[in-house]
């Protein structure tokens, strides 16, 4: 098992593919069995896939856009919005198999499609694999994971990122080595010859604020505790959203204090998931970016500049330290980070990139900004979250 | 001048406004206004200076007309606050106000173009300019237009010089005060940033904290919770190792492979299938019934299995293999764990089923793996058993058929065992009683190699040496035979190998520590069953004892043989027949070699042989000791005849015969000198040792008389006395008593073995006489010989000395010799005195404490001249442990001037003379010697030598001078001492004298 990584800045999309693909297969030595690719939505797709496939041809591809660019051990890599990254395995020894399915309204069954594709392609038919890669499109991450769950169970774990753009304008896009799609669930079912790991950490500690969720429909959240939910959220968090209850994106100002629900808990230490507000509706309630139901209890979670910094690094090194392993046991990992709080601390990012290099132990790994995060939970269970940092390490040969 | 009184107040008024920077432009203004009004100026404008008074700035303007902010806005800017900077003639130290008064041609405070701006729109005929100063500090100035020509001038510095420059200076201060505060404000402000920065960076150091802390406590609670579940696992894993090991069949196994398992695992069902032939398997072991209907066909999936691999599925109906069975087995068992199970004999696999879709992980492969690797291993080993039963089942019928065959050889190595059995008895038995043999035998037993290696000695070998056993053992035996026997020894050992019988030889060992003792080795060679010689044994015996007895025995056969043979008497041995048996060896007589065997009437006179038969028959008949007197052929002789008895009769006789003759004719003397005790006409007596008479010759009348003393009365106490020594016991002793003008010397001869004294006396009276005439005599002589000496000796020594005049060496050499003479002659007077007094017995020894060496040291200076001329050399050796003894120190020297002088007169020239003393170390006399290498003394004159006048021959024949007194005279010097003198001499090589003296040593 090999694994290296790519990337550039160049504008040029053609040439920024070039670049980072040779350099690629030089530092593997040999053609990738897959390539992960991300992208910001500036390198139109079709170029992307043309280009890659024509410098790999027989490599499998599984890719999607991500917010700004993406990063790797050498850095944050994005210039004006524009950056990619590839990450490419060389493994002849495990399988992997990609699917691509159109979610259409219906993620669940785009996940059960695509992961039967993937598994089918992988050659392991009735084999669950080791590992679910998963990029999306924003909206239906959670049916899409349970679909994956109705094919494979429960037990295998799931990581991931909902696909990006820069704007939050619907610009992303999702594609593998025989497709392209803006509404499309891409998955790689991976049986890779080596052991993998996985962390899924948000990073925000709660509050003593709590409510009730009393009116919620998927990601909106009417009311709390009966009350208008921006109006609660803006008296919880002292006037972050004030200039926006009449409605408006709140963004980038609710990166910090994002809404969470308490999901499991490890001996006392409860985890919770997260739920970023992204607008006030004209109603007063609150569009999140993650599914909602009434009754959960919610919890006004609070975070810094400081830890969305350095979480990054904890993450990583959270996934090497249950099994025990070091960061020299290690040939790479693959880093979801969200869109929102990379644009929190854009200007820290390059200390973010370092933060993970240095807990990777500068191994290879890419990173990507998404739109919402999945990964598997401390007890195993599949999720998906807001604000979070997911982190899928490949042990060495 | 007269003020004006409420213009003052009002400017008073106005400065008690100055409370602070909120007031000052209205207080500026205000006073502006108000001095303008009162000094009939239009226009007034206040400047005042800031920083550090480079610039100034309109602070207030004053102007009647309200045409300022029209000019403003002409001029583009507000005047109020227009900084400007200061001209360097502007500021100049000059009294507080100085007035100038400028018509339109004002040119300094401010720019020019205001000012003319000024002047035409407000029609100024009159410029006037009051500059502020507090000290040495320019404040501002002030510029007053008007209109009109003859302002208040007066009026003006007054309000200017003690209102106007105090209020500005008041504003100034409360200025300086409140930038103060503002900067104090700043300060403090910027404070309470920096510690709320602070505070927030720790507070989000804090909140990051906590998230490590609590990310930290979920990475150890998860860690701890692996652990947990890692530990659970392996606590099931080793049940189920345990499980399996205690399983021997194969069954057993699978079974317990199963449960075990399913503890691990968790499935619902577990099966094993079985490869019974290429791709095809059977069930073996199931935990479901449902599952043995199923046929199992090897495809992919199967072949990856056994290649290995563990391999989970999440939906069996999606695998081929499963495909083929039951659709309600692949209902039930929707996931599906399948684990290899291959060994070198088999190949099976374990599946484990669950109703759960995708209920197995990673994990559950992971634990697979690892207890895959135990039920393979256990499975091997019931393989391996049940291997090892088929070949136990073929062994066992083998080993029927062939049993009948060993009962047979069994039954003749039986009897073959048992006569081994009995031989090995008999040789341990042998080798127990030759064991104690080597032990307990008082010899000592040594086996030793053939290159002389001892390979075993026992206990007694190793004490007779001083060794241990162990020290004994590995030596070699030439190391303990003494080398003077290692010759004889190898001889003796080479005849072993020789095939010679054993020898006996003796030999001398050493013992430890060195000392030699002698042995007698009694060695023999031990062959081994072929008849090889294997090596040496020794039993060697401690002889010493033995050795001993035996010299005694020669040493006493030699001491008796010669008492038999220094015997003067014959000794034979006879038998009953009369012959020689023993006899012992007398001068003149024949041998023993030749007279034994002989008969004893060979030897003896015919007339004795009768004697002899009789008193022999009667010695052996009645046993017992015959004593005869004899004669044969004119000699008398004593007979014993002396039986010897052996156990029951007498076997020999021994006849010791005594040459009487003698005796015999001693006795006739003795008979005929018996009879002259009476006829002796000196006294004599005998009395008992406690001074009673017994007898008394006729002679001893007179002694009686005198002693009133008769034959069975005492003698007189102070004349028995006399006798006695010390111990009051009777002593040799000469004394002499005087009776009626008679003297007798009187010896005393205690008789101790018959308990009496004999006295002989004898009448002296005639002798005392002579030696008195005789004394006197010689002391006359001596007298009349030494009267001429004095000045013979006296004038020549004299003239010798040339106290007269000088001599010639003519004339020397005569007087030397009449000197020389004369004392020659004077050492003759001095001896002859001397053994005259010495005669007499009226020589007395002066005796006192002196020191050798010095008496020595004369001694030898006396004679060291003579001694020159010879050049003969004098050695002196007087030993310092010599202490100062009790002597008569000339006496002494006489004797050592004597001796030397003796030695120079008989020693040639270069000859050697010594005189040495010391301490006798066992009884502590002083031993002295004079030795000399001179002529020597013939053997015959030893004796004589000290005897009175004697000369030897040769002396006379070498014409050597003497008087012959020299000795004499010393011999009684130091008998007096009490001492001893006595010579050895050698012919040609020279003589000793040795002296002996009793000395005492003083108390310190």
């Amino acid at each position: 098992m090999k694994i290296k990584t790519a990337w550039s800045i160049n504008k040029n999309t053609n040439k920024a593919i070039d670049q980072a693909y040779q350099q690629l297969e030089n530092e593997l030595g040999a053609q990738p069995s897959l390539i992960i690719a991300y992208t910001s939505v500036i390198h139109e797709s079709n170029l992307v896939l043309e280009s890659l496939k024509k410098n790999a041809p027989h490599s499998l591809l599984h890719g999607g856009t991500s917010c700004q660019g993406a990063m790797t051990e050498e850095g944050f890599h994005s210039k004006d919005g524009i950056g990619l990254g590839l990450l490419g395995i060389h493994d002849p020894e495990g399988s992997y198999g990609i699917g691509l399915s159109n979610i259409e309204g219906d993620g669940r069954a785009a996940g059960a499609r695509a992961i039967q594709e993937a598994i089918q392609n992988a050659g392991r038919a009735g084999e669950p694999p080791d590992l679910v890669w998963l990029n999306s499109a924003p909206g239906l991450e959670e049916d899409i994971l349970l679909g994956i769950q109705d094919i494979i169970g429960e037990n295998v774990p799931v990581a991931g990122g909902s696909t990006a753009d820069n704007t939050v304008s619907g610009e992303w896009y999702q594609f593998t080595h025989q497709d392209i799609s803006q509404d499309a669930v891409v998955v790689s079912a991976m049986y890779p010859s080596v052991k993998t790991h996985l962390a899924f950490h948000s990073g925000y500690s709660p509050t003593q604020h709590r409510g009730e969720v009393t009116k919620a429909e998927h990601r909106t959240l009417y009311e709390i505790d009966g009350r208008p939910a921006a109006q609660v959220y803006n008296e919880w968090t002292e006037g972050v959203v004030q200039d926006a209850l009449e409605g408006g994106n709140v963004l980038l100002s609710t990166t910090l204090t994002p809404l969470g629900r308490m999901v499991g808990a490890v001996g006392e230490m409860p985890y919770y998931q997260l739920s970023h507000p992204e607008s006030v509706t004209p109603e007063g309630g609150l569009s999140l970016f993650s599914e909602i139901e009434v009754g959960q209890e919610i919890f006004l979670m609070k975070g810094t500049q400081e830890s969305l910094v350095s979480r990054a690094g904890r993450t990583a090194r959270s996934a090497l330290r249950t099994e025990r392993i070091s960061s020299r046991q290690i040939s790479g990992a693959l880093v979801v980070y969200c869109a929102g709080c990379m644009l929190t601390v854009q200007e820290q990012m390059p200390e973010v990139a370092e933060e993970i290099r240095t807990a990777l132990g500068g191994n290879p790994f890419l990173g990507i900004f998404t739109f919402g995060e999945q990964g598997c939970f401390i007890r195993g269970e599949n999720r998906h979250g807001n604000l979070m940092i997911s982190v899928v390490v490949f042990e060495s040969s | 001048m007269q003020f004006p009184l409420e213009v003052i107040a009002k400017i008073n008024e106005i400065i008690s406004d100055i409370v602070d920077e909120d007031a000052h432009s209205v207080v500026r203004q205000r006073l502006l206004e108000t001095i303008a009004q009162a000094v009939g100026f239009e226009f007034a404008m206040l400047s005042e200076t800031f920083r550090d008074g480079n610039q100034m700035k309109v602070t207030a303007i004053y102007e009647e007309t309200k045409l300022m902010p029209a000019v403003e806005k002409i001029l583009g800017f507000p005047l109020i606050g227009y900084h400007f900077e200061i001209d360097a003639d502007y500021r100049f130290s000059a009294p507080p106000a100085e007035v100038f008064t400028h018509i339109s041609d004002y040119h300094t405070q401010i720019p020019k173009r205001i000012g003319s701006s000024i002047g035409k729109i407000l029609n100024i005929k009159r410029i006037v300019l009051v500059r502020q100063y507090t000290g040495d500090q320019y404040l501002g100035a002030v510029t007053f237009a008007t209109k009109e020509t003859d302002p208040k001038i007066d009026l003006l510095t007054y309000l200017c010089n003690n209102h106007l420059v105090y209020a500005l200076r008041l504003i100034r201060e409360q200025a300086k005060q409140a930038r103060q505060r503002e900067n104090h404000t700043r300060e403090l402000e910027k404070r309470i940033n920096e510690r709320t920065d602070a505070l927030k960076t720790a507070h989000q150091q804090v909140v990051v904290s906590q998230e490590i802390l609590s990310e930290s406590y979920i990475d150890l609670e998860q860690t701890r919770q692996v652990a947990e579940a890692r530990l659970q696992e392996t606590e099931m894993l080793l049940n189920g190792l345990k499980e399996l090991t205690d399983s021997s069949d194969i069954d057993g196994v699978f079974t317990s492979m199963l449960y075990a398992l399913q503890a691990i695992l968790g499935y619902e069902d577990a099966f094993i299938l079985n490869e019974k032939s290429t791709d095809i398997f059977e069930l073996i072991s199931t935990t479901s019934s449902k599952f043995e209907r199923g046929k199992w066909y090897a495809n992919q999936f199967f072949k990856r299995i056994l290649s290995g691999k563990i391999l989970a599925a999440f939906n069996t109906m999606q695998i081929s293999e499963w495909q083929e069975q039951d659709s309600d087995i692949c209902a039930q068992a929707v996931s599906a764990l399948h684990i290899p199970l291959v060994t070198q004999n088999s190949k099976a696999i374990l599946i484990c089923t669950h109703s759960v879709k995708g209920f197995f992980t990673r994990k559950h492969i992971e634990l697979a793996e690892r207890f895959s690797i135990l039920a393979i291993q256990a499975l091997s080993k019931s393989e391996l058993y049940i291997a090892l039963e088929h070949e136990r089942d073929q062994l066992e019928s083998t080993v029927g058929s062939r049993t009948a065959e060993l009962v047979e050889v069994n039954q003749t190595l039986e009897e073959e065992n048992a006569e081994r059995r009995l031989a090995e008895e008999t040789a341990l038995e042998s080798e127990k009683r030759y064991r104690s043999l080597f032990e307990r035998t008082h010899d000592a037993v040594f086996f030793l190699s053939l290159d002389d290696i001892c390979l075993e000695a026992n206990q007694q070998a190793a004490d007779m040496l001083d060794y241990k056993i162990k020290e004994v053992i590995g030596k070699n035996i030439y190391d303990i035979v003494a080398s003077h026997y290692h010759e004889t020894t190898r001889k003796n050992f080479k005849s072993l190998l020789s095939g010679d019988i054993s020898p006996i030889f003796p030999c001398v060992f050493y013992k430890k520590d060195g000392t030699e003792f002698p042995v007698e080795i009694n060695a023999a060679m031990v062959y081994d069953s072929e008849g090889q010689p294997i090596h040496i044994q020794s039993v060697v015996r401690d002889i010493t004892e033995r050795t001993k007895a035996k010299d005694a025995l020669q040493e006493a056969e030699q001491k008796l043989r010669s008492l038999f043979d220094n015997s003067p008497d014959f000794i034979l041995l006879l038998d009953q027949a009369g012959n020689i048996q023993f006899v012992n060896h007398v001068e003149e007589s024949p041998s023993p070699e030749e007279v034994i065997g002989a008969h004893v009437y060979n030897f003896i006179p015919a007339e004795q042989h009768d004697l002899y038969r009789e008193n022999l028959e009667k010695t052996f008949l009645n046993n017992e000791v015959i004593t005869i007197e004899h004669q044969a052929l004119e000699r008398w002789y004593i007979s014993r005849f002396v039986p010897i008895a052996g156990d029951e009769a007498v076997t020999s006789v021994m006849v010791i015969a005594s040459d009487i003759t003698e005796r015999k004719q001693t006795e006739e003397e003795i008979a005929i000198l018996a009879k002259f005790p009476a006829e002796n006409p000196n006294p004599i007596l005998r009395v008992t040792h406690t001074g009673e008479i017994i007898y008394a010759n006729p002679s001893s009348a007179p002694l009686l008389s005198v002693w009133n003393s008769n034959p069975g009365q005492k003698l007189p106490d102070y004349v028995f006395e006399r006798c006695l020594d010390d111990s009051k016991q009777p002593k040799i002793i000469l004394t002499e008593f005087e009776v009626e003008n008679q003297i007798f010397a009187l010896s005393f001869v205690p008789i101790k073995e018959m308990g009496y004294i004999n006295i002989y006396g004898r009448n002296i009276t005639a002798e005392k006489e002579s030696d008195r005439i005789k004394a006197d005599f010689v002391a006359s002589v001596s007298h009349e010989l030494r009267t001429p000496l004095a000045p013979i000796l006296g004038w020549s020594e004299i003239l010798l000395d040339e106290a007269p005049g000088e001599i010639n060496e003519e004339q020397r050499e005569f007087l030397q010799a009449i000197y020389d003479g004369g004392i020659h002659l004077q050492q003759i007077v001095y001896d002859l005195l001397d053994a005259t007094s010495m005669e007499a017995g009226s020589f007395r020894l002066e005796m006192e404490e002196f020191g050798f060496q010095d008496v020595a040291q004369k001694s030898v200076k006396f004679v060291l001249s003579e001694a020159d001329k010879k050049q003969i050399s004098l050695k002196l050796a007087i030993s310092p442990k010599i202490p100062k003894i009790q002597a008569d120190p000339k006496r002494i020297e006489q004797v050592f001037v004597n001796l030397l002088s003796n030695a120079v007169k008989f020693t040639s020239e270069n000859g050697e003379i010594s005189l040495r003393a010391d301490i006798c170390q066992e009884d502590g006399w002083v031993e002295i010697s004079v030795q000399d290498s001179g002529m020597g003394i013939p053997e015959d004159a030893l004796s004589k030598i000290f005897d009175r006048f004697y000369r030897s021959e040769d002396a006379v024949s070498a014409n050597i001078q003497g008087t012959g007194l020299g000795l004499y005279i010393s011999k009684k010097i130091i008998k007096g001492h009490g001492g001893t003198i006595d010579v050895r001499s050698t012919i040609g090589k020279g003589s000793v004298f040795e002296i002996r003296l009793p000395v005492e040593k003083l108390e310190a």
